[in-house]
């Protein structure tokens, strides 16, 4: 990769992309490692929200164009609704029908 | 090593193992979630083929309709006992067809590999493209040089939904879903209050935009008939006898608009859809909004599975815990 | 200054593309594509109903930034209509799954 021809934004987007993609990780070990749904929903939140907004947020800063940074809003602004409804929904759900909730 | 290369080999080892685990698994519900992640994986396919219009497509439909779809479907079956594996013989034949036709296929892009690149349609579409009303090359194919396929799609559509309704009225009662539908609470209702006028809003978008970016009728109908599945599933609207008309005044309307254009257009001195170039425009973009209403109706239609006819109107269950249910749970 | 002189600015025409940084978004494009591999252990593997839901969940959120990444790599802005609407429809199956899978019905499919 050739750092030095990178200006400060793209390197800045870089660095905010690639925590993101280290929620992707921990969201997705999350998933794979909890004991039971409702944990594992928990690390599916942290990663729609903080992941995916940190993504967003480093593409903003090497897209400056105003409707790509209008579309990245909007698609953080929708993902994270989604998200918050869908762990909510799924919560429900496993309370309803008393599976995976270890009580 | 360019670091893509390994992408779309992981993509491609990702499509060859999803397909075969939606095939395999023997859970009906682990499949159709695998077919969710699959149709993802394919719209991803599609951006690396350099195809955003159909990705834009199977986003629509993977994320907004078939998933629906096909979780919809599984409240039917639910009860029902899995049907008995079909005999060996039959599973043979078909294992030695789908075969068959994969060493077809295989032969044809090896062929291909070692043949010239022919020249194609490409450069056609792009010479005529400014005379053809639009300035997408893929709307150009669709609504103008190609018209008549996608009047035969759009008449597809409308013949599904109409079997669907025909074959309901001979089997009605038995048809009907088990089971309710699930109340889904306060929190789900704001955000269909919210989601709803915003997916209302890209729907409108992706049809605008189809004249000279990716999107279009299908992407902008598909959009919108998410809409209509969500406030179905919400409980924000419930199909009823009295809106049949407008049900099928909005089935019809693509596939008449469309003929209409090619009867107004072919009675002068030209021949269907050979638009007069200072009408192109207008012309085109009257057809794909017809046309995405239909699909948008019928689309939903085809997810509500009946024609809402007097049925027995399920009762809903709330999805949050009942006190009496909490004090019987052990 | 008129409408018309604003909205192409909004047409999903090319992003500033940044090629000095193409390499690093494919390996973040990579990492993201393996957490996506690795996920469908847990849709194949259940064990109950929500569990594959919320993976198909969390799945559609990675395709989302996969398609970010693919839209700044290729400069190519129509790919933010495609990650959009991704976005925009991504509760359905969630709703669907939720409000048909009835009273209890988690374990009952499974």
């Amino acid at each position: 990769m050739n750092i030095g021809a990178m200006t400060l934004a793209e390197a800045a987007g870089l660095g905010l992309m690639a925590l993101g993609a280290g929620f992707f990780i921990a969201g997705t070990v999350g998933m794979l490692r909890f004991p039971d749904a409702v944990s594992r929903l928990h690390a599916l939140t942290k990663a729609d929200t903080l992941g995916l907004g940190l993504v967003v947020l480093g593409a903003m800063v090497m897209a400056a164009t105003p409707g790509a940074v209008l579309r990245l809003g909007l698609i953080w602004i929708c993902v994270a609704l989604a998200g918050a409804l869908g762990a909510q929904l799924i919560a429900a759900f496993v309370r309803r029908s008393g599976d995976g909730s270890g009580e | 090593m360019d670091p893509m290369v390994i992408f779309d080999a992981g993509l491609a080892l990702a499509l060859v193992a999803l397909s075969w685990a939606v095939l395999a698994s023997a859970d009906r519900f682990a499949s159709v979630v695998l077919f969710i992640v699959l149709g993802l994986m394919v719209a991803l396919a599609w951006v690396r083929l350099g195809a955003p219009d159909v990705a834009l497509a199977e986003a629509a439909i993977g994320a907004g309709v078939t998933g629906a779809l096909l979780l919809a479907t599984l409240r039917h079956l639910r009860g029902q006992p899995e049907a008995p594996p079909s005999p060996a013989p039959v599973r043979w034949a078909v294992g030695g067809m789908v075969a068959a036709v994969t060493a077809a296929l295989a032969a044809v892009v090896v062929a291909l590999v070692a043949a010239p690149r022919p020249e194609g349609l490409a450069g056609a579409v792009a010479d005529n493209l400014a005379m053809s009303g639009v300035e997408h090359p893929v709307t150009a194919v669709l609504l103008n040089f190609r018209a008549h396929d996608t009047l035969m799609e759009v008449v597809v559509l409308l013949v599904a939904v109409v079997v669907v309704w025909a074959i309901d009225r001979g089997l009605a009662p038995a048809h009907a879903p088990q089971g309710p539908l699930v109340d889904l609470g306060p929190v789900q209702d704001g955000f269909a209050r919210l989601a709803l006028p915003a997916a209302v809003l890209l729907g409108a978008y992706l049809l605008w935009a189809g004249a000279h970016a990716p999107g279009g009728a299908f992407q902008g109908g598909a959009v919108l008939a998410a809409v209509g599945i969500l406030a179905i599933l919400a409980g924000r609207w419930r199909p009823e006898p009295r809106h049949r008309a407008w049900a099928r005044a909005a089935f019809g309307l693509g596939a008449t608009v469309f003929v209409l254009v090619a009867l107004g257009v072919g009675l002068g001195p030209r021949v269907a859809y050979e638009y007069p170039l200072t009408l192109a425009k207008p012309l085109i973009l009257t057809i794909e909004a017809a046309v995405t209403l239909s699909i948008a109706a019928t689309l939903a239609a085809l997810f509500f599975g009946r024609e809402p006819a007097g049925l027995t109107v399920p009762n809903t269950v709330p999805n949050t815990v009942p006190s009496t249910a909490r004090g019987g749970r052990p | 200054m008129t409408l018309a002189d604003l909205l192409p600015r909004f047409d999903g025409g090319p992003l500033l593309s940044v090629p000095s940084t193409a390499a690093g978004l494919g390996l973040l494009m990579l990492v993201l594509l393996a957490t996506l591999l690795a996920g469908l252990w847990r849709v194949l593997r259940g064990p109950s109903a929500a569990d594959r839901m919320l993976a198909a969940q969390l799945f559609g959120t990675t395709g989302v930034a996969i398609l970010v990444l693919l839209a700044l790599a290729s400069g190519s802005g129509p790919l933010l209509d495609v990650a959009l609407t991704l976005a925009v429809l991504a509760a359905v199956s969630v709703v669907a799954f939720v409000a048909s899978a009835g009273p209890g019905g988690g374990r009952g499919q499974s």
